[in-house]
């Protein structure tokens, strides 16, 4: 019995971890876009003297 | 010698515990949203934490007990059982943010979510205590953390106006045109980041794992105010640079991703290969202190056998204990939360949490059947009392001030 539960607690882990890492595998490359696009931001000319 | 490596236990414990993925997160939002209105907070959360950290290490040294021993002792097994619960549940909480910090470091260098790496960090984490010593894991944290100082060079470099950041060090002020609540959270938020319970209790059973006595009473006194001085540098440059950068353009830093781009703007890819080693080291550290810290409480709560110097057949219980903190860990960053948005929260129940652990810890520290002729002297309850103060105030509002900005 008590196997018989933690084969079925590591199996939907398992299937809770991949899902979760598959969807949010598609959220690195925009990440990654928004990152460059801010270094290119902080390396331009500082716009006004902040008060 | 012997000195030297009681110090490094106050400095590991400041890099991989003052600083961690809570300070790397939120000293980033608060420097790119407040610019250097937020920085008052460090100085407040620094001696707070020197001093409850002085009074933990002197309990453990008076006593030669555990902090979470005496506190047992002192309030009763039903009593004690509140601050064991609510540092339990923000240990753990910890444990996912700090096994996250170390992945999402990862995924930056892979490009793979860092998702995919979590099991890895916390087998890790899990393979280091299984077969590591207290002092190898306390060295090898303190020195690979020492690399985030990466922030403090970046600090320099970027040239604020040092007047500025020196006048909000001391002068609390809210930025005009910014929501008070929000700016209100933020503050509590930081405060719950440099005052951790994990901290406490880490450095309480870590002076009974290297057998301080009587004679480390200095030590202890140095190692608390160097070690957090210390990582209090690093955390004001964090803010510093967020603001020098993000705030400056107008930007927000609303990533772990993004937290490098004040180093990366100052020194490139050498900036790069230090934010990537000093964030993995610090959470890393931390996820250490972190695991133990949950593994101590409970061990000492219950009267079993714990220590990270015991081989793990001497101490089973313990053993089996941070193995499941670690899984409860990885299971809920399995779910795919936003590891920001539980930093946050993290951060936010840690400060709520703070009377929970600081307000036992004064009681025993005024006992003198625990404390002899090393019990809570004037200065030290003047000092201690202001901080409870604080730190009720704290308790109070930070529900309210989460609701009121909107969980900011």
């Amino acid at each position: 019995m008590g196997r018989a539960i933690s084969v079925v607690v590591a199996v939907l882990s398992l299937g809770v971890w991949i899902l979760s890492a598959s969807r949010n595998q598609q959220g690195v490359a925009n990440e990654q876009t928004t990152v460059q696009a801010q270094l290119t931001a902080v390396s331009q000319p500082t716009p006004t003297a902040t008060p | 010698m012997g000195r030297l490596t009681s110090l490094s236990l106050g400095i590991v414990t400041a890099v991989g515990g003052f600083v961690d993925m809570g300070e790397l997160v939120t000293c980033s939002q608060a420097g790119a949203q407040y610019r250097f209105a937020l920085l008052w907070t460090v100085v407040v959360g620094t001696l707070g934490i020197i001093v409850f950290a002085d009074m933990a290490g002197r309990v453990a040294i008076a006593s030669g007990r555990s902090i979470f021993d005496v506190i047992r002792d002192r309030l009763g097994f039903r009593l004690a059982l509140v601050p064991l619960v609510i540092s339990t549940l923000v240990n753990v909480l910890t444990i996912v943010i700090e096994i996250c910090g170390m992945a999402l470091a990862i995924d930056i260098l892979t490009g793979l979510s860092y998702l995919w790496w979590v099991p890895a960090t916390a087998g890790l984490v899990a393979v280091v205590l299984w077969f590591a010593s207290f002092k190898f894991v306390e060295n090898v944290a303190s020195l690979l953390g020492l690399v985030i100082l990466v922030f403090v060079a970046a600090a320099v470099k970027l040239s604020p106006p040092w007047g500025d950041v020196a006048s909000n060090l001391v002068l609390p002020a809210i930025p005009a045109g910014q929501d008070v609540f929000a700016y209100g959270f933020a503050a509590v938020s930081l405060l719950g980041a440099f005052l951790t319970p994990y901290e406490i209790y880490f450095y309480s059973s870590g002076a009974i794992e290297e057998k301080w006595t009587g004679k480390d009473i200095i030590t202890n006194r140095v190692t608390t105010f160097v070690g957090f001085t210390f990582g209090s540098i690093i955390v004001v440059a964090m803010m510093v640079v967020a603001a020098q950068t993000f705030f400056v353009h107008g930007l927000q830093s609303q990533s772990f991703a993004s937290i490098r781009v004040p180093v990366v703007s100052a020194f490139g890819e050498l900036g790069l290969a230090g934010f990537l080693i000093g964030a993995f080291a610090v959470t890393g550290g931390a996820a250490f202190e972190a695991t133990l810290s949950t593994t101590y409480t409970l061990c000492q709560y219950f009267g079993w056998d714990w220590g990270q110097e015991h081989n793990p057949k001497d101490a089973p219980v313990f053993t089996f204990w941070y193995i499941v903190a670690l899984a409860i860990a990885v299971l809920i960053a399995f779910t795919g939360i936003d590891p920001i948005k539980l930093t946050i929260y993290t951060t936010a129940l840690a400060a709520f949490s703070l009377p929970f652990t600081f307000v036992p810890l004064f009681i025993v520290a005024n006992d003198e059947e625990y404390m002899g002729d090393m019990k809570n002297g004037l200065l030290a309850n003047l000092s201690s009392g202001f901080f409870l103060a604080v730190l009720c105030v704290v308790t109070v509002v930070t529900i309210p001030l989460f609701i009121l900005s909107g969980g900011a």
